[in-house]
């Protein structure tokens, strides 16, 4: 009977022990329970964000919101937040917003409308960025490249033209026999050859349905005008060689606007159409003319048996009205210089995705991209490609866009049989003269 | 009672103490720490209840101010009288507009436009007469719509003095094909010379906006956040944050307040408030699960700790009785030997304690009835002899 009565001793002393070893060991065990709090992951570089600006009001916008989001998803250190709006209002809103310190940090102009931006520094000129980014202006078709330099300096980076083009629904050529053996449209020469051809598809088509689908109002009569004008010999002449008088009030212009004045009056073109686009997608137009940017929605319309060819040669040698998107960066205040090196990523990148681009129905306006296998593999556009070369712009003028308001004024009075073309010529020129001399 | 104290009395020591031990101890703690837990996550629940509420009210004000903005829009056809007068006139469906009318209702669409964010995608004006104006995305103005007389919103004008409806988010077609999705505001237009209704603008937004206001709420993985109209119609919600079925947990009062909601065995907290501006409802689902995570994890290691403090306590309470009976009971044993006569054992002293000093008087008695017995023998022999 060793160490009965008493406390103390070895074993006392381990077992005391082990018990506070056991206390502690579970004590520190619930403390680094409620010490294991989740680590906040390590914040991950914030992108730089850019508002991004475009007047896509035809089918084409889908193709940029596709576009911006996957150079989204390749440049995580980027990200654009496109808003489009549309192009009734855009430029109204554009013009506020630079004005008042709003504006968006990249944007889309119009190369008609590059003028009104370059003065005043509204824009920033681009080749010092260009360089640093590594972006080629050699890689542009030269006609619209040219349309983004201002003395010597390269003001935006063209996307692509957009012309005027014919689309025709096959389904009422071939009941019209107006289909060769390769599905192209059998177009007479001249005013007459044209004239004849919608002639015959006015008897073929079911009632209801437009043999030449354009709006009564809006600025496609004008375009039409303007590339068949351009299309005579000693045609386009806007303004004199000064930019003080507006002069197209001549007979070559006459002889165009009378022309398309007498689609409408014959009601080859029916009265009172507002949405011509919709017409044709729905199969109520034979043919359509209107811009590039209508193909990749119109192709995707199973019902609609699609066909495209350039506008026409009516008189001398080809010419048609066209445009290009352009990417251009506002100036403001608070432009930093990684927004500006963003923004010109992303134009590099979009130049370089024109075949992405060219899905919309636009002519990308980088020749290794019109060159590409990609883009030639593109149904439809390879067979307009080449009214990139015939396009016609607008003239340099800052005040160009409201001047072209002010003729849409006056051809919507001729179509609605307010006044003939001789007057509608005069009024418009005068009153454009007016405007010029302000 | 004297039953129970006799029953307690004759209990082992060990016994006793464990006894002792459970009903003074472990009992009172674990009721006190059940109780303390319950109120605890109470106050917690009632606490993220009361914050999630305030989020959701700040976030429909936000959304409020933005709506009045709108609302402002969708009364500016009272200032364009040719805009009033065109939805008075009796019309064939796409009967030609004038150029003048084309005109003035464009540059009225521009101004609405121009005027709102740059979230709208639409603005379509239906007079009851048949006249129709309707500008759609990607396209241009269209006069053939005619306003479909069971669409839902038409019925809910009465008695609601100029109020304009919200309708929830639906899809709005382009004519390129592409679909949008939009809300909606309405108004009805009315004349002021006779009060007959004169027709319907209808302005549809991209619910981008509100999207952008939720998206500024973080959100864990289970918890959601979304809009609804007063039918459970699904306006919007954060990303990740939409309900598989909105109608699961809307609670169908107006008003706000915090609710407790069982869905598929799981326990949510579901807070709402209904804009007074909207009529819509912003609704905020917390499940009480994770709310409580971090608590039910201390919980656990507590009970973990005290289970095994309590059986360790336990363990040294028997071991320590045993220590304590021993010397009893070796002496007991020793009583045993002495009452079969066995006189030449002692008990091994080994302390002053009062087992020490028992075993010190059984070995004096031992001693003593030793000497007894002797003296007893010696008598007897004496008396033999005698």
């Amino acid at each position: 009977m060793r160490e009965t009565g008493r406390f103390g001793g070895p074993r006392r002393n381990g077992l005391v022990t082990l018990t506070i070893i056991l206390l502690a060991v579970v004590l520190v065990l619930g403390g680094c329970g409620a010490a294991r709090e989740e680590e906040p992951p390590a914040p991950a570089a914030q992108p730089v964000i850019l508002e991004y600006w475009t007047p896509f009001s035809g089918g084409d916008n889908i193709f940029m919101t596709e576009l911006v989001e996957q150079f989204n998803r390749e440049h995580q250190e980027i990200r654009l937040d496109q808003i489009n709006s549309r192009l009734d209002d855009y430029y109204s809103r554009l013009r506020t917003a630079i004005l008042s310190g709003n504006a968006p940090d990249l944007a889309i102009i119009h190369a008609t409308n590059l003028p009104q931006f370059v003065q005043n520094g509204y824009i920033e000129p681009l080749d010092g960025l260009a360089a640093d980014t590594g972006l080629d202006w050699g890689q542009f078709n030269a006609k619209i490249a040219g349309s983004t330099v201002y003395e010597d300096a390269h003001y935006a980076v063209p996307l692509d033209t957009h012309t005027l083009v014919l689309y025709y629904n096959k389904k009422y050529l071939r009941e019209a026999g107006l289909l060769d053996a390769e599905d192209k449209p059998l177009i007479g020469q001249g005013e007459q050859g044209f004239t004849a051809f919608l002639h015959k598809l006015k008897e073929v088509v079911p009632p209801g349905v437009a043999p030449l689908a354009l709006p009564s109002t809006r600025i496609d009569s004008v375009w039409l005008w303007w590339s068949l004008y351009n299309q005579m010999p000693g045609g386009g002449v806007f303004y004199n060689p000064e930019g003080t008088q507006a002069v197209f009030n001549n007979r070559a212009s006459l002889q165009a606007l009378k022309f398309v004045d007498s689609l409408y009056q014959q009601e080859l073109i029916p009265p009172d159409i507002n949405d011509a686009f919709k017409l044709f997608y729905d199969g109520q137009a034979a043919v359509l003319i209107t811009g590039v940017w209508g193909t990749g929605a119109f192709e995707k319309d199973e019902q609609l048996e699609l066909g495209v060819v350039p506008v026409p040669v009516i008189y001398d040698h080809p010419a048609v009205w066209g445009d290009s998107h352009t990417l251009a960066i506002p100036a403001k205040s608070e432009m930093s210089a990684e927004k500006r090196k963003a923004a010109m990523v992303f134009a590099r990148w979009a130049v370089e995705h024109g075949v992405m681009w060219a899905e919309a129905g636009h002519v990308p306006s980088s020749l290794k991209v019109t060159g590409s296998e990609a883009y030639s593999a593109l149904k439809f556009r390879s067979d307009y490609a080449n009214t990139a070369n015939s396009v016609v712009y607008w003239p340099r003028n800052m005040k160009q866009w409201s001047i072209n308001e002010e003729i849409i004024r006056q051809f919507e009075k001729m179509i609605y049989k307010e006044q003939s073309p001789e007057q509608t010529l005069q009024r418009a020129v005068d009153s454009i003269n007016l405007q010029l001399k302000k | 009672m004297k039953s129970f104290r006799g029953w307690f009395r004759n209990l082992a020591l060990a016994r006793k103490l464990i006894l002792i031990n459970v009903v003074f101890i472990v009992l009172p703690l674990g009721l006190t720490g059940y109780f303390a837990f319950a109120r605890f996550t109470e106050t917690t629940e009632r606490k993220v209840g009361d914050y999630q509420l305030q989020t959701l009210k700040q976030l429909t004000l936000n959304i409020d101010t933005y709506m009045n903005e709108l609302n402002r829009l969708t009364v500016m056809p009272y200032q364009y009288p040719k805009v009033t007068e065109y939805l008075a006139t009796k019309r064939a469906p796409g009967e030609p507009l004038t150029l003048d009318e084309i005109s003035g209702l464009n540059s009225f669409v521009t101004q609405v436009f121009l005027n709102g964010r740059v979230d709208i995608l639409g603005v379509s004006l239906y007079g009851t007469g048949g006249a129709s104006y309707v500008v759609m995305p990607e396209s241009q103005y269209v006069t053939t719509y005619k306003l479909d007389e069971k669409v839902s919103w038409l019925n809910k004008f009465k008695g609601h003095y100029g109020q304009p409806v919200y309708v929830a988010t639906h899809d709005l077609s382009a004519s390129g094909g592409n679909v949008y999705q939009a809300f909606s505001i309405v108004r009805e237009l009315r004349s002021f010379d006779d009060g007959v209704t004169l027709g319907y603008i209808v302005i549809d937004v991209d619910p981008k906006f509100i999207r952008e206001i939720l998206s500024n709420v973080k959100l864990d993985a289970k918890e959601l956040l979304y809009i609804t109209d007063d039918s459970g119609n699904l306006v919007t919600g954060k990303e990740h944050g939409l309900p598989l079925e909105a109608s699961a947990v809307t609670p169908g009062q107006a008003g706000e307040g915090v609710s407790h909601v069982k869905s598929e065995g799981e326990g949510l907290l579901v807070a709402h408030v209904t804009s007074e501006v909207t009529g819509w409802t912003t609704v905020g689902v917390v499940p009480v699960s994770s709310l409580m995570q971090d608590t039910e994890v201390l919980r656990t290691y507590i009970i973990l700790i005290g289970i095994l403090c309590v059986g360790l306590a336990l363990l040294l309470y028997v071991f320590i009785a045993y220590r304590i009976t021993q010397p009893l009971r070796k002496l007991s044993r020793l009583m045993r030997g002495v009452e079969r006569g066995d006189l030449s054992k002692a008990f091994p002293v080994s302390g002053t304690d009062e087992v020490g000093l028992l075993g010190h008087s059984f070995n004096g008695m031992i001693a003593k009835l030793s000497e007894l017995g002797y003296l007893l023998y010696e008598t007897e022999i004496r008396e033999k002899d005698a």
